[in-house]
């Protein structure tokens, strides 16, 4: 055995039995141990891009694999020999390199990706890194339901926002970054950014979607 | 002479229908629509009339001045024609109609006498550019069309104000405000009142009922209506047809006779007609999206008039399942794409914020990533229904007919939100005639029984497994607490054995009889299905590996996962509980959906359109109620 090799598995022991020393409650996570260091929180990606996600793990991460949320799927070991999807901790300054494949079927929206491993004292997980997913802009849009007709103040109906884009697809806008919500009378209606309309008082107001530079307006009725 | 000259104008007195004295007015602040030129629309339909040829804006500039809402066509619209027709559903007077318009513009219209022959009238004069307002002269207009032949036109319709003549019309008393409980008002006055809620037919749920407004020469006139089918006959069925009751009554006939009473616009009288049971009456229904019967009324020593009704169909509500939302039914073919049906989605998948605890608990980052799908059925039912009670309503507006109720096409857990909406004392509202908003409840993987797979995934054993899963976005909760609120969780109100045991509080709460149909369709698996998670670079092994030594985990194998139900299941949901130990529709070789084929599995799920399940919905969307595969 090497020395590097030795001060490694002396590192990974220790880090091992540290571990064990504090077992976390289920479900809990030791999210030091690992960690997604690149691209950055919130980068924007396309559908049908594959990005490559750099993950630093301890050494004590005895395997490692990178989820990503319904439905980029799992992540495939970039760095390595063989190709796979379960990597190992290698350390800090050496995180492992997966690659992560959009689908071109995916809502515009944020998707979190997590690394998640497992070490001989429990289950590990990262920070989950976010993704903002768009398409290019729409030429089109429309919003529903097409009317919000509130028979009580209170309650909530969340609206729908959908695009059609210039290569004849179209899909549903209502979680893009790019998408913002407005009342035209918070008064009688108001609307949270993720296009839930709650009725506030009797009357008549509208509801404005845009994305970014289309709009489209559904009326709202209170009784 | 003098004499001829008396006895016509007296005769013209005592027969022709006396003009409603009401105007009523259309002015698209009820439409939704974009802010600036995009497309032709489909005719918008309003107070029984149908406006075709352009599109309606909301907040757009139009002629130099921003409008709120206009009915509007332009060269720059695809689509668009440079004519704005309008086609009234009866006769009308005192026709006045504001538009705003580039180019000077053209009116043409059309008017029906007695024997329904259209006249063509053109006006002399162009209507200057800018704005303007546009009074026809006549009366009896069944017709009116605004033209612009300029190469670059564009013009809009801000607002259409006529009254109603010589016909009887057709009134919602959900819209117009004329229910005494769940029942019609017998308040004369009031319906005679009425400025809203004039449209043109009823959706066929066997609960909508209209008013039909007759004009009469008298009070005490005598008045008999009739239901005259499609064929030109009188009808013979009042399930097939809709029936006939007078104010306060409750049994529904063919014929009727009613006697005009005294209202403040002058004599009247007034029927209800309440819609047939099911909109298709045989296969030569199943491919249309109306139909109409006509209501004959016969005045004593009067005119005979035929009021036509469109008989519509109810809209349908699709409702996603556990984790799913509105998308979990794109691929919903053909149903979704079926121009026959008014088609909406209800969703719950918006993020919970202030989540301060979770049972089972995880990480912070899946706890801000908590939808409302994850939560329980008590929790999601009071939105769910007040989503279809707005579904109902955004149709009676696109649609110009009245309706009270949906048919409801649920997926897996959606199905179970359905029935525990119907434990809401908000669920047999007096705006559905007491009834209820569901028409037909169709289920589709429906865990009616629970399933065993959600007492596993709460289960200590399958702590990894659960937080591999909810880090896919499949967060299975026991209870969470946000913003001050306890709740259950989902996959705790979906446990259950799948036969009928251990249920939990949720399922055992539902009642054993409903006010609507149900019907039941289950998928199951083969080995085709499963052959998937064999594999070795994929989601299936990465929660294999991770989660070596739990159960779950270790289950997730084509050859084992069977043995989490004991029965056949469709992945998630055992059959007896897809079917509700009742009999149904069973459909082999479908998973049960296709966020599975991410975890490995292989489709079809039962919302794709390779497992023909979205071709029998439509199927039993056109079946009576009462047929045979409804319980």
């Amino acid at each position: 055995m090497r020395t590097n090799q030795i001060v490694r598995w002396l590192s990974s022991t220790l880090i091992s039995l540290a571990a064990i020393a504090f077992i976390p409650a289920p479900g809990s996570a030791q999210q030091d141990l690992l960690r997604i260091t690149s691209p950055g929180p919130g980068s924007m990606v396309r559908p049908g891009d594959t990005v490559t996600i750099s993950v630093s793990a301890d050494y004590s991460v005895e395997k490692l694999a990178l989820i990503g949320q319904h439905p980029l799927g799992v992540g495939m070991v970039l760095s390595g020999a063989a190709p796979g999807i379960m990597g190992r901790g290698l350390g800090e300054g050496r995180p492992m390199q997966f690659t992560l494949k959009i689908p071109t079927e995916i809502q515009p929206g944020i998707y979190r990706v997590t690394a998640i491993g497992r070490t001989s004292g429990g289950d590990v997980e990262s920070e989950a890194l976010t993704l903002d997913v768009e398409k290019p802009e729409p030429t089109r849009i429309w919003a529903e339901p097409a009317l919000l007709h509130f028979t009580r103040v209170g309650d909530q109906i969340p609206v729908r926002v959908l695009g059609a884009f210039a290569d004849g697809s179209s899909d549903e806008l209502t979680k893009s970054t790019r998408t913002s919500f407005q009342s035209a009378n918070p008064r009688v209606a108001t609307v949270n950014t993720s296009g839930i309309v709650t009725a506030v008082s009797p009357g008549k107001t509208t509801i404005t979607v845009r994305n970014p530079s289309l709009q489209y307006s559904i009326p709202v009725r209170v009784e | 002479m003098r004499i001829h000259s008396f006895l016509c104008v007296a005769a013209v007195a005592l027969f022709a229908s006396p003009v409603f004295a009401q105007n009523h007015r259309i002015d698209f602040d009820d439409f939704a629509g974009p802010s600036r030129f995009d497309a032709a629309q489909p005719p918008v339909l309003a107070l029984s009339a149908a406006i075709s040829g352009g599109e309606v804006l909301r907040g757009a500039t139009i002629s130099g001045a921003p409008r709120e809402s206009a009915y509007a066509t332009s060269h720059e619209c695809a689509g668009c024609s440079g004519e704005i027709s309008i086609h009234f559903h009866q006769r009308v007077a005192n026709v006045q109609i504001s538009y705003v318009s580039q180019q000077p513009i053209e009116v043409r219209y059309a008017t029906e006498d007695d024997q329904g022959s259209l006249h063509d009238v053109t006006l002399p004069e162009r209507f200057a550019a800018g704005s303007g307002k546009v009074n026809l002269p006549d009366r009896d207009i069944r017709q009116v069309t605004l033209a612009n032949d300029a190469a670059d036109f564009e013009f809009a319709i801000e607002a259409i104000s006529f009254a109603a003549t010589s016909s009887p019309v057709l009134i919602d008393p959900v819209v117009a405000n004329l229910l005494s409980g769940s029942a019609v008002t017998t308040n004369t006055a009031s319906i005679a009142a009425a400025t809203t809620g004039l449209v043109a037919g009823a959706a066929a749920d066997g609960t909508t009922q209209v008013i039909l407004r007759i004009p009469a020469s008298t009070v005490s006139q005598s008045i008999a209506v009739a239901v005259i089918n499609d064929q030109g006959a009188p009808s013979t069925s009042v399930v097939n047809d809709g029936g006939l009751t007078a104010l306060g009554g409750s049994t529904f006939t063919s014929t009727l006779t009613v006697a005009a009473v005294s209202t403040t616009p002058g004599p009247e009288a007034f029927v209800i007609y309440r819609a047939p049971v099911n909109f298709s009456r045989g296969t030569a229904d199943n491919s249309l999206t109306t139909r109409t019967v006509s209501l004959q009324v016969t005045p004593a020593g009067g005119t005979v008039t035929n009021t036509t009704v469109t008989v519509a169909r109810p809209p349908v509500v699709l409702v996603h399942g556990l984790w799913g939302n509105a998308s979990s039914f794109n691929n919903f073919t053909p149903l979704i794409t079926d121009t026959n049906f008014n088609v909406s989605r209800a969703v719950y998948a918006n993020t919970i914020t202030g989540v301060t605890s979770t049972t089972p608990s995880f990480s912070s980052s899946v706890d801000s990533s908590i939808e409302a799908n994850s939560l329980g059925f008590a929790y999601n039912a009071p939105g769910v229904l007040t989503q279809i009670n707005n579904f109902i309503a955004a149709y009676r507006t696109s649609a110009n007919v009245a309706a009270v109720k949906a048919d409801i096409v649920a997926h897996s857990m959606g199905g179970d939100i359905s029935r525990t909406a119907n434990l809401l004392s908000s669920f047999l509202s007096p705006g559905t005639f007491g009834a209820g908003p569901i028409n037909k409840l169709i289920t589709i993987a429906t865990p009616h029984l629970g399933t065993p797979v959600a007492a596993d995934l709460l289960a200590s054993n399958n702590t990894c497994a659960r937080n591999v899963l909810a880090s896919d976005g499949d967060i299975a909760l026991q209870s969470i607490t946000f913003s001050g609120t306890t709740t259950d969780g989902a996959v705790y109100d979906l446990e259950g054995s799948g036969t009928g045991s251990s249920l939990s509080a949720a399922l055992a709460s539902f009642k054993p009889t409903q006010p609507f149909r149900t019907v039941y369709i289950a998928g199951t698996t083969t080995s085709a299905n499963l052959k998937g998670l064999s594999c070795l670079f994929c989601a299936a092994e990465a929660l294999r590996l991770l989660c070596s030594g739990n159960p779950l985990a270790s289950d997730l194998t084509a050859s084992k996962w069977n043995s989490v139900y004991g029965q056949a299941n469709d992945t998630i949901v055992p059959l007896d509980s897809a079917l509700n130990n009742l009999t149904g529709l069973q459909y082999s070789g479908v998973i049960h959906t296709a966020a599975l084929e991410t975890l490995d599995f292989d489709g079809p799920s039962v919302l794709d359109p390779a497992s023909t399940i979205s071709t029998e919905v439509i199927i039993l969307l056109n079946e009576a109620p009462t047929g045979t595969d409804f319980h």
